[in-house]
């Protein structure tokens, strides 16, 4: 039985030791004062050097949290700024519950360490289920909301830096073709809200690329690319899928609410593994949607009766043009790697689908960009406004407005067949984060 | 509560809380730093609360909120092109004037709720008188690519090192820029070959250098922090906390404090008897118009 910290009293049992070394600032200068402390009922004596002695009434008496238990013990008496105790010792602590319990000074119970265990155990399964599904449930929820006269807005931003008029193709022919390949693909699909707007680009990339609110460029490169019309139809109906999908206004919507949740979280996301954390989670969400896009193009293709097989001949011309990618780059990258990608849609190609009609077959394949410079045209192929309000009358009469339809109304700015206007190309600068989803 | 704990409370229940709870949980955390600190026997406290720190938020929230709205006032005013362009400019470059005043305020609020052997610290400086000489070393630096850097630093530093006080006793700084020139000269020219490896190295000098002349009273603080070792302290924390996807942060800032502060000295007499708490001391507890300005928002940890 130790005799330093608790004494035999004559029952047996043992007195808490009530008298303490400690030190004493007095919150008028810095100067420390070797004092001792005796813990009463009620409250604790202080006892300086000189003989003078305070009187700390437990119910005023502040303890500051320190760092840990094994901290010395802090203790803060009157306002606004306080004399403070320090007693090195925190075994204090269980000396004052037992002799003063109402004092309240007693020692806060240790955290056990399955109380760690379990907030960390919590802390992962919260971020996973906040990661995995409620940021992207936030992101479709307020990209739902979103007026599709914003994205439009959007959109001829990101088309007047990949696709100003001076290198757009304005051959009316290859308008027409592509307003046509449109038609094709979206004449059996739902009505939807968006004006889809086509740009040709002369450009040797092997790209096509959609940004919100309807509005595609196709680079020349992609189309030469291409050994028949079919396979620029699978192209489009990837494009179109993101459009439709709103990828883009939901990943920026993601974006929103992941960065916001995390710099309240964390306080400062300015540091360089949260932003390379941050920027990996977010490719993850962008090849989810790329895979969507591919998967819906193809049942799109199928529903338009299309040849599917085309499109799996496309992704397999350009897999073999991206040439080997190493594996571990897949989680870097913003679409799936082009081998997983042909994978998925052969399986798909294969089930078995209706007979394939015709598309473009008076046009010679690949088309001749030559007339790309013949002004006759506006640079632009547009499908699906006019459409909109006719088919819509005729498929949805009131009251049995599909689902899709009757959000999409609310926010459709309706306007006379005939005055949709071109898209103006934005002159402001915001800043230009990319919006556009690019086939690869 | 350890560390640990404390980190694992604060992203637990942040989570559950949509982030509000961060602003207790950060203090929780600054409170154990600050209290892990020790000199000459005693620990720093640290008295700020997380209501103060929420406050601080909602008012650069607040300010934010301005200023994206007066990007959506120009066009309407002036036309879609013209307004766009107008409210591009006033928006950066109001998060430009912005810094000195955060920089200014933030530490206003971090001395005023610090202290030792219980009395506080406190910085005297304004933004007014802060931002025209940040400004002109900012654009001096841009200008000079860089090279007129360490005078802007010290320039910086002095001001900052000269406005605080602990009790009514100030801090005072000698050091000159031209001391650091040649090093820096030396990085700048290293920065490519290195990887910018070099201004990492002239940052650690710098630190040192800045330390080593800040004096309080006729004491005289040493810094030995040594680059090498605090490389190899960066690599080690990084790979920590990316290895233990993030729960090993707790261990990096111990590792990082210990470092730091088991290499900081002050050497001299300090006479505590006759260092005074401050009468103003009393105002910048919380109430006040000065503490309008007074306002951490919340960056960094």
């Amino acid at each position: 039985m130790s005799t330093s910290d608790s004494a035999c009293n004559a029952h047996g049992g043992a007195f808490p030791r009530s008298v303490w070394e400690g030190h004493y600032y007095d919150g008028q200068s810095a100067e420390r004062q070797a004092v001792t402390v005796t813990i009463a009922v009620g409250g604790l004596s202080i006892r300086k050097t000189d003989g003078s002695i305070h009187w700390w009434s437990s119910s005023e008496v502040r303890r500051s949290l320190g760092s840990g238990a094994s901290a010395p013990v802090r203790l803060e008496h009157g306002h606004p700024l306080p004399a403070t105790l320090v007693i090195a010792d925190p075994a204090f602590l269980t000396a004052a519950a037992q002799i003063d319990p109402p004092g309240r000074l007693g020692k806060p119970a240790a955290s056990r360490w399955w109380t760690l265990a379990a907030m960390a155990v919590g802390t992962v399964v919260a971020g996973a289920v906040f990661y995995l599904w409620l940021l992207p449930a936030a992101g479709e929820a307020a990209a739902e909301v979103m007026p599709v006269s914003w994205e439009e807005k959007l959109g001829p931003m990101v088309v007047s830096t990949l696709a100003p008029p001076g290198i757009r193709c304005a051959d009316p022919q290859l308008e027409s073709a592509m307003s046509e390949v449109i038609r094709a693909l979206t004449a059996d699909e739902p009505p939807s809200p968006y004006t889809i707007r086509v740009y040709l680009v002369d450009q040797p990339v092997v790209n096509a690329l959609a940004a919100p609110g309807g509005y595609i460029v196709v680079y020349s490169g992609l189309v030469r690319m291409t050994n028949s019309p079919h396979e620029l139809a699978g192209v489009l109906a990837h494009e179109l899928q993101h459009v439709f999908q709103r990828h883009s206004s939901k990943g920026l919507m993601r974006s929103l609410a992941f960065w916001g949740l995390l710099s309240l979280v964390l306080g400062d996301t300015s540091g360089l593994l949260v932003q390379v954390a941050g920027t990996v989670s977010q490719l993850r969400y962008q090849r989810a949607d790329e895979e969507s896009a591919d998967r819906e193009a193809m049942r799109m293709m199928g529903r338009a009766r299309l040849d599917r097989k085309a499109m799996v001949t496309l992704f397999r011309k350009l897999e073999r043009q991206a040439g080997e990618m190493p594996q571990v780059l897949r989680y870097l990258s913003s679409h799936p790697l082009p081998a997983d990608r042909t994978a998925y849609l052969e399986a798909m190609a294969a089930q078995p689908a209706p007979p394939i009609r015709p598309l473009l077959a008076n046009l010679r394949w690949p088309p001749d960009f030559s007339l790309c410079r013949v002004s006759g045209g506006s640079g632009e192929a547009r499908a699906g406004g006019n459409r909109n309000e006719s088919s819509a009358a005729k498929r949805a009469p009131a009251g049995r407005r599909p689902e899709q339809n009757r959000r999409s109304v609310w926010f459709r700015e309706w306007a006379p067949a005939g005055d949709l206007q071109p898209a103006e190309p934005a002159t402001n600068a915001f800043p230009m984060f990319f919006l556009g989803h690019s086939l690869r | 509560m350890t560390l640990l704990g404390e980190y694992l409370k604060l992203v637990f229940l942040s989570l559950g809380t949509i982030g509000i709870y961060s602003f207790w949980g950060r203090t929780n955390v600054r409170r154990y730093l600050m209290n892990s600190i020790e000199l000459m026997g005693d620990r720093f406290a640290y008295h700020g609360t997380g209501g103060e720190l929420f406050i601080g938020w909602l008012k650069g929230m607040g300010v934010f909120l301005v200023l994206v709205a007066q990007l959506f006032l120009w066009p309407w005013l002036l036309g879609e092109r013209e307004g766009g362009i107008a409210g591009m400019i006033i928006f950066y470059l109001s998060f430009f004037l912005l810094i000195p005043i955060v920089i200014v305020s933030a530490m206003r609020y971090r001395l005023s709720r610090t202290s030792w052997r219980g009395i506080r610290f406190s910085f005297t400086g304004r933004a007014g008188e802060f931002m025209a000489p940040w400004f002109g070393g900012f654009v001096l630096t841009v200008i000079t690519l860089g090279i007129y850097l360490p005078y802007f630093s010290n320039r910086t530093y002095h001001y900052l090192a000269k406005h605080t006080f602990y009790g009514d006793v100030q801090f005072d700084y000698d050091g000159k820029a031209s001391d650091l020139m040649a090093s820096w000269v030396l990085c700048w020219i290293l920065t490519i070959p290195t990887l910018t490896l070099s201004s990492y190295w002239f940052s650690v000098r710098q630190l040192n250098y800045q330390w080593d002349h800040t004096r309080f009273g006729v004491a005289r603080f040493r810094s030995q922090l040594k680059f090498l070792e605090m490389l190899g302290l960066a690599i080690g924390t990084t790979l920590c906390i990316v290895i233990t996807l993030g729960l090993g942060l707790a261990w990096a800032q111990i590792w990082n404090y210990r470092y730091y502060f088991n290499r900081l000295f002050l050497e001299g007499e300090l006479q505590p008897a006759a260092i005074r708490q401050r009468a103003a001391a009393a105002s910048t507890t919380g109430e006040g118009l000065s503490d309008v300005l007074d306002v951490d928002i919340g960056l960094g940890m």
